[in-house]
């Protein structure tokens, strides 16, 4: 759901008052059953998507019944049957996600390289119905009902599901839509026992991650959106601080969105999966991917690396490649995202081969080794971050090739980068920066002191109400659309 | 999934020590750093420990402790202190040295010296 859109909220409010009123009135009366609050919670979750998008809305619907029809037979099956109605819903699941999403791609770039004409033909003819525009959620909610297929068909205690409480995992509001991409372990067994459970400890847990999500989103992302420019290739100050501004962004835009569900959940007594842990204090590449957008990495973990991987290990740094460049295709249908994922995969064997003697070295001969690993981490997923924010392949070339000339560093260059903000617009990007760096270094001290989460100083109780008063305050008048979203 | 206090009986304490000695040598033998400076309660990714040799080491340790583990054990439960209590006190794993090695155990990795490790900084800073 857009947290951002007044819309998701108005809603939200329209339908809570009448039902949380009649709820009331029913339970003094002791006419109100526990079950009703999953068909209200289903009610509300469906509402809030169709008014997200109508068209989505569809395709979403049709998704979840042939899910659970297959999901609920293949439960009733055993050995190579129960294996082929596995089989099937993935590759339809699969193959609707690839339609959406990926059908211009491929016929444009890997079809169009042999048969240029085709492509031509394909985009002259407008190209195919309904994937001009990805359906919000697809990318999240097709590979959370991939994983409910195989947790279902792995378990070793073949119990029968609900509809009801499958409708509620999957099209549950908080996450539908970006994640977090929940498993059947921990979310479903909280839908199964639903109840609305508006507790003083849930409503308090709950404010402090919404505080710090809307802070992250509204104040921090979208104060540093503005001065984003992917234009810019001949001066690499410029480019660089574009990345590092994109960095943050990135991150401040999904960790936020993601603490803002698990927010709404905690409120309602449901426990979402920590989606985002401080990802920027990370000391290598590997530490960072068990950080940063935790639940698709397990995803591609448990589905694709160690599937893959299996017993033959050595041919592991490759599947280990592989995985990583798919999800960075998952990302989008773009070369670009190709390239980021494939830089990262290529950076863990780097890691794995050369990093460790490295750091050997770095360990012995230098007075703070973490700091140099920290800050080669960090300058590393900046570096990674240009090729996540072009999807201009011959801008991107070129901004590649001006960060490898060395004149291009040059002090008039510098110089006009630090002149490119000034007067009220400077002083907005300084506060914002000033902002953003202290948010990230609660994150560093957090680990320091050994607080039992990263976020425990930011979700103290006075810096939690200072946060949602700062976002009050300080939040942008044109708030950005989600990243996240896109994908 | 919560943890249950390691310290509840002696024996389960011995089966923790063990299987956390085991875990230190391992790991400093697969990423050749010495065992020395292996602290329990640090990320195992601060060492350099990754997706390859997190499955590698559980591969190892169902052989060790003859019990199917997940293969997602070293994501799940990231330090050697965590692993190792999630192993006895949830898996309910004892391993066969436990009584052997118990006593060898007890000059352990929490008390190595603060050497230049790829994961110190913190504890450098905080004096740890």
């Amino acid at each position: 759901m857009n947290f951002s859109d007044f819309g998701f909220w108005w809603v939200l409010l329209l339908f809570s008052i009448p039902y949380f009123s009649v709820r009331y009135i029913a339970k003094s009366l002791n006419l109100w059953r526990g079950s009703f609050d999953a068909v209200g919670l289903a009610a509300m979750s469906l509402l809030l998507f169709v008014n997200a998008s109508r068209s989505s809305f569809a395709i979403f619907i049709c998704e979840i019944i042939f899910n659970y029809v297959m999901v609920w037979w293949m439960l009733r099956q055993e050995g190579w049957k129960a294996k082929a109605i596995a089989t099937i819903v993935i590759v339809i699941d699969v193959a609707i996600l690839a339609y959406f999403k990926y059908i211009n791609f491929f016929v444009e770039n890997v079809i169009g390289m042999a048969f240029p004409t085709v492509s031509k033909a394909w985009i002259a003819n407008g190209e195919a119905p309904g994937s001009s525009a990805i359906p919000p959620g697809l990318s999240f909610y097709t590979f959370e009902m991939v994983s409910f297929v195989v947790d279902s068909y792995k378990s070793r205690k073949k119990k029968p599901i609900k509809a009801l409480d499958y409708l509620n995992f999957v099209s549950f509001f908080p996450h539908v839509v970006a994640g977090p991409i929940e498993r059947k372990s921990s979310l479903f067994p909280q839908m199964e026992s639903f109840r609305f459970k508006f507790t003083l400890e849930n409503l308090d847990e709950g404010f402090r991650w919404l505080s710090l999500g809307l802070f992250m989103k509204f104040v921090l992302a979208d104060n540093i959106t503005p001065f984003i420019s992917l234009e810019e290739f001949s001066n690499a100050w410029t480019v660089w601080f574009n990345a590092f501004l994109f960095t943050l962004r990135i991150y401040f835009d999904f960790a936020g969105y993601s603490f803002v569900a698990l927010g709404l959940a905690r409120c309602m007594g449901v426990r979402l999966t920590l989606n985002f842990v401080a990802p920027y204090t990370s000391q290598s590449i590997n530490e960072f991917w068990r950080r940063w957008h935790v639940t698709l990495s397990n995803w591609f973990r448990d589905y694709v690396f160690l599937p893959l991987m299996g017993s033959k290990n050595q041919l592991a740094p490759f599947y280990l490649f592989v995985t990583f460049t798919l999800s960075g295709f998952w990302h989008g249908a773009a070369w670009n995202f190709i390239l980021w994922g494939a830089y990262h995969g290529f950076l863990l064997l780097v890691l794995r081969y050369a990093g460790r003697p490295f750091y050997r070295f770095v360990g012995e001969k230098f007075f703070m080794p973490q700091f140099i690993s920290w800050a080669l981490t960090f300058t590393s997923v900046v570096f990674g971050c240009l090729f996540f924010m072009e999807n201009n392949t011959e801008r991107l070339v070129s901004k590649l090739q001006t960060l490898v000339t060395p004149w291009a560093y040059s002090p008039s260059n510098l110089f006009n980068t630090i002149s490119l903000f000034n007067g009220n617009s400077g002083v907005a990007l300084a506060v914002t920066l000033v902002l953003a760096i202290g948010f990230l270094l609660m994150e560093h001290i957090a680990i320091w002191r050994k607080c039992e989460s990263e976020y425990d100083l930011l979700r103290s109780p006075w810096i939690a109400r200072t946060l949602l008063a700062l976002t009050i305050l300080l939040a942008a008048n044109q708030p950005s659309p989600f990243i996240y979203f896109e994908f | 999934m919560q943890l249950k206090d390691s310290n509840s009986k002696p024996s389960s304490s011995n089966a923790v020590d063990t299987i956390q000695g085991w875990l230190v040598n391992q790991i400093a033998k697969q990423l050749g750093i010495n065992a020395q400076t292996i602290k329990i309660t640090e990320p195992l990714t601060r060492y350099g420990l990754d997706s390859i040799d997190s499955v590698t080491i559980v591969g190892e340790l169902e052989d060790w402790l003859d019990a199917e583990l997940p293969p997602t054990l070293l994501w799940d439960y990231p330090t050697i202190e965590k692993a190792s209590q999630y192993l006895v006190n949830e898996v309910g794993v004892t391993p066969a040295e436990t009584a052997t090695q118990a006593t060898e155990v007890t000059t352990k990795p929490q008390e190595a010296p603060k050497e230049k490790a790829w994961g110190g900084l913190w504890n450098k800073i905080s004096g740890s």
